[in-house]
């Protein structure tokens, strides 16, 4: 890489990492009502970088990533709650995880490593298919977890879920957790693996021609992604409280794919990007449909216009500017050569 | 042994109206290389007709269950799928993906999300018997149907001048363009095709299951997926052979698999489905189009 190339991509961290953190500072003044929207919002942003960094890259589409941030959480969710929470509402737990109680921190980055290892087993044959046939297939691993997490009672607790998970006090894990998936993320894609990801994505067929194996670098992107996945999952738990099969299943699947797709499919600032202005979007949408007073003005929107908002967005996106907000590109200062 | 027979009956019915649904996803595949999510969702569409119009005279319910699919297939290729026509596959897939959430939503918006009954055709409700095997009307009329449609199908696609030009268009679309081949007229013929093969569904499984709701339709296009891949995507024998075998694997975890794992049926079917697809990653019936030139 050369010193242009380095600088720029500094140039691309910094600026990221300003706008993440203004967000993620501002949860310090905000109000009761905003405090969760930021920390949801700072959730799902790492989820769509997480998102990005396999889709983004390998050009690959996943439906069944969700799977993973859902994988996180309830791993992370059964090491947090309390012994004596789980002896009143989970009597049938194994041994090991009734009496196991873990620091949040270590809960989630264990989520992340459990999500990371199912991820490499699923990449097995995954990865072997080409494309859309693997883009179809991932669905079907999204639906394997979910009726996992609804039916083996025993340790989700099934439809009733788990609930006591230690609620997330301070903004400070989402913060740092936001700012490293960042430079984790723009770290890859400047590797060498990440280059010939690209390369691939670009076109398969000169990649292989020209030596690089393309299914051991989707592999890596494949399992990194599912790591930070599991992360965003164990994360966010910890801001509801409460954990279902539901919470983490078709509708947030819906939801990385729409700030995905709306910020620039290929590009991280583009996940980025898109993961705000998408939460913002949602939350506005949410607020015309309960009913808000603007200068004492009534705005009531009906039921339902969160998602048609969301839907027709992400439509005229596809249709009108498909490459998103930043284009596709990078956000950096540029320099003249 | 009797047994058996019984559950032969009941995958070969299944097995039909996903081969149904899974060729309804292949014929716009194998011509734009699209993968419509929306598919499941003109089942809806269709079984809303049918709840809006369920007291009319069964006839008139029937083509309305028949038609609104096609019109709203027709809608979408035009308002979503045109503009992006000349897209990347996952673009295609995405917008697809796009176009079902917003049908969802919208029904969300105008009407709700509590399921309704219907009761659509109670004469297929009742069931013969045969050498000791029950057999319901509503099979009989599953599995006569879907062999209609194959036959016309097959028909349509040899004999006549439109279903050679989409065959042409599915082999090389831009060399059918070349000879003459009227590309939106092609598509749109496909649209409206998969939209009956849909509205089929769309009766059938009312019929079947009593209820509407806006979320019904996921269930089916997952099962189309997984029959038009483990058949080899774009190939439409292929997707018929996977509606088939999906059938079988179904209906046959469920009877024979220990009570206590039973709500994990679906869960093993896609991990079956998963081991087809590491030794054939092409289907099983691979078209000649879409396999992979290097």
């Amino acid at each position: 890489m050369n010193n242009r190339a380095r600088s720029e991509s500094l140039s691309t961290f910094a600026l990221l990492a300003t706008i993440v953190s203004t967000i993620a500072l501002s949860w310090n003044w905000a109000g009761a009502t905003l405090q969760p929207v930021i920390a949801q919002g700072l959730a799902f942003l790492i989820a769509t970088i997480a998102l990005y960094l396999f889709v983004g890259n390998s050009g690959i589409f996943s439906f069944g990533h969700i799977a993973f941030m859902s994988l996180g959480a309830y791993v992370a969710a059964l090491l947090m709650i309390t012994v004596d929470n789980k002896k009143l509402n989970q009597p049938n737990l194994p041994h090991f995880l009734a009496t196991v109680q873990l620091n949040p921190i270590v809960a989630s980055f264990i989520g992340g490593i459990v999500a990371a290892l199912i991820a490499l087993i699923v990449s097995l044959p995954l990865i072997k298919l080409s494309g859309l046939t693997a883009s179809l297939t991932s669905l079907a691993i999204l639906e394997i977890v979910h009726v996992v997490a609804a039916n083996w009672t025993n340790l989700t607790n099934g439809e009733l879920g788990l609930t006591g998970i230690p609620i997330m006090t301070s903004i400070t894990e989402l913060w740092v957790v936001s700012i490293a998936v960042i430079g984790a993320s723009l770290g890859f894609q400047q590797s060498r693996w990440g280059r010939r990801l690209r390369a691939s994505r670009e076109d398969e067929v000169a990649a292989r021609s020209l030596g690089m194996t393309v299914n051991k670098d989707r592999r890596i992107a494949f399992v990194v992604s599912a790591f930070f996945m599991g992360i965003a999952g164990a994360l966010y738990v910890q801001l509801l409280g409460a954990l279902v099969p539901e919470t983490l299943y078709i509708s947030a699947t819906t939801m990385i794919l729409i700030m995905l797709i709306v910020g620039g499919m290929t590009s991280l600032s583009g996940a980025v990007v898109g993961s705000i202005a998408i939460s913002t979007v949602s939350e506005i949408l949410v607020k015309i449909q309960d009913g808000v007073q603007i200068n004492g003005l009534d705005i009531k929107g009906p039921i339902g216009i969160q998602p048609v908002g969301l839907a027709i967005i992400m439509l005229l996106t596809l249709i009108i500017f498909p490459k998103g907000i930043t284009r596709s590109r990078e956000i950096a200062f540029r320099t003249k050569v | 042994m009797h047994a058996f027979f019984q559950h032969l009956i009941d995958s070969v019915t299944v097995g039909s109206l996903y081969a149904v649904m899974g060729l309804s996803i292949a014929l716009v595949f194998g011509i734009m290389r699209l993968v419509n999510f929306a598919q499941g969702d003109l089942v809806m569409v269709g079984a809303y007709g049918s709840a809006v119009f369920s007291h009319s005279p069964w006839i008139l319910t029937l083509i309305i269950v028949l038609v609104v699919p096609i019109a709203f297939a027709l809608i979408i290729e035009r308002v979503a799928f045109r503009p992006v026509r000349m897209a990347s596959d996952s673009t295609l897939l995405v917008t697809s993906f796009a176009v079902s959430y917003l049908l969802e939503s919208l029904v969300l918006l105008f009407l709700s999300a509590t399921p309704r009954g219907v009761n659509l055709a109670p004469a297929l409700g009742h069931s013969f018997q045969v050498a000791g095997l029950f057999v319901p009307w509503l099979d009989v009329a599953t599995v006569s149907s879907t062999f209609v449609l194959l036959l016309a199908l097959s028909w349509f696609l040899s004999k006549t001048r439109t279903g050679v030009f989409m065959r042409a268009a599915a082999e090389d679309f831009t060399t059918a363009r070349l000879m003459g081949v009227r590309a939106n007229r092609i598509i749109a013929v496909a649209f409206a095709i998969s939209g009956l093969l849909t509205g089929v569904t769309a009766y059938l499984t009312v019929s079947k299951t009593g209820q509407v709701y806006p979320t019904m339709g996921i269930n089916l296009l997952l099962v189309a997926f997984v029959a038009t891949t483990i058949g080899g995507l774009g190939s439409l024998s292929g997707a018929v052979l996977g509606g088939y075998i999906l059938g079988a694997i179904t209906i046959f975890i469920r009877a024979y698999f220990p009570a206590q794992l039973a709500n994990f049926t679906q869960a093993f079917t896609y991990l079956i489905v998963i081991a087809i697809l590491v030794y054939r990653p092409q289907g099983l019936l691979t078209s000649r189009t879409n396999r992979t030139r290097v």
